[in-house]
């Protein structure tokens, strides 16, 4: 019997010890944001902004330029996409950013929030109705929808 | 000391086992000839062993001038087949070549030759354009156009591929590769020019191309292509 009810008592702790692990490495919170923004920024814009953000020469600019985290044209580009000259820094890009209508506005906050967190020299983090507020307002600042 | 006259013998076997001998390890030294090789009947009744070296082809570069397989004849190459408005893995290529010729910029035994698989839009001012935006400089680095027939057809031959797609984005379908050819034009590589690890090995196997004597291997022999020029 004595060892019976240690086994159930050391097997009691072992689930306690899990649920306990399982709860703190759960991603959550901005922790959860930034962690599903990373890969859908891999997927969906790597390739032109690099890994490392740093753009492509004068062809496809960096994601450090503050200007350019401006949540207004941050959030806008995501989603419509940019086309004509761009002036950043004095330097003119002219590439075409492709919109992404197939992400929606919670996946374009984590994209901008990991951003925020892996570019920005002040890191912040956007909560879904912020992201959503601008997104109704870029039809508004620009009925082409050209960012 | 009893015992060494009965294992000698088995000591001196695993040692042979251990290292190879030395023609082997200077084989390994050497990249793989890719493509089939071509066994042709030679007039002493054997046969000589020939292998398919890349097409001639005359195409502008950004510079104005035109660049044909002649101005490549006794150097390296890298090649790919990209468009300016690419909107998915060109970004990615450039970056890597970039990296190559940062590398190997200032190397006049090196070219790298990038293909413009639109060349329609991306004209001869195009690629200038482009070129000193990236960052690229002749003659480390040409951006060619011509007719899209024969670059199609080069892709083919460089073990990489192209086509128009209406339905891909920006409108044409491609492969990501960059293909390694030697001072021949033999193709001795061909690597996923979207994968920096992959590129890291391309830089290390174009170390071993510039070591390796002009004459090493096979007799190249140039093919023709199906495209009527």
């Amino acid at each position: 019997m004595r060892s019976k009810s240690n086994l159930l008592l050391i097997l009691g702790a072992f689930l306690i010890l899990g649920f306990g692990a399982l709860v703190l490495f759960l991603p959550k919170g901005e922790g959860a944001t930034v962690k599903r923004g990373e890969k859908l920024y891999m997927e969906q814009c790597m390739n032109c902004h690099g890994k490392d953000g740093k753009g492509l020469g004068k062809l496809i600019p960096g994601l450090h330029h503050a200007e350019l985290l401006q949540k207004e044209r941050l959030i806008c580009a995501i989603r419509y996409g940019k086309s004509g000259p761009l002036e950043v820094d004095g330097q003119v890009y002219n590439g075409q950013m492709p919109p992404n209508f197939t992400l929606d506005d919670g996946e374009i906050r984590d994209i901008v929030n990991y951003v925020y967190a892996q570019f920005a020299e002040a890191p912040k983090s956007l909560d879904l109705p912020e992201v959503q507020d601008q997104l109704r307002n870029c039809a508004q600042a620009n009925p082409r929808l050209q960012w | 000391m009893k015992m060494l006259p009965f294992f000698g013998p088995v000591l001196l076997f695993l040692w042979s086992c251990g290292s190879p001998n030395s023609n082997a390890e200077k084989e390994l030294k050497h990249l793989p000839f890719m493509g089939e090789p071509m066994l042709i009947q030679n007039d002493q009744g054997s046969v000589d062993t020939l292998w398919p070296a890349l097409p001639a082809f005359t195409l502008a570069s950004q510079t104005g001038d035109s660049l044909t397989q002649l101005d490549l004849a006794g150097k390296i190459r890298v090649a790919d087949f990209f468009f300016t408005s690419c909107p998915t893995i060109c970004p990615m290529m450039s970056a890597q070549m970039l990296r190559i010729h940062g590398r190997f910029g200032s190397n006049d035994q090196v070219v790298l030759i990038s293909h413009s698989i639109d060349p329609e839009h991306d004209s001869v001012s195009v690629l200038a354009d482009y070129a000193e935006k990236l960052g690229a400089s002749a003659p480390g680095w040409f951006f060619l156009t011509g007719d899209m027939d024969l670059i199609f057809s080069l892709a083919d031959a460089y073990g990489s591929f192209a086509e128009k797609d209406p339905n891909a984005p920006g409108g044409f379908a491609h492969s990501g590769a960059l293909t390694l050819a030697d001072r021949q034009g033999r193709i001795r590589g061909v690597y996923d020019g979207t994968n920096p690890e992959e590129v890291d090995r391309l830089i290390l196997d174009m170390e071993r191309l510039l070591a390796e004597a002009p004459d090493y291997g096979p007799e190249a022999v140039p093919v023709g292509l199906d495209y009527a020029q």
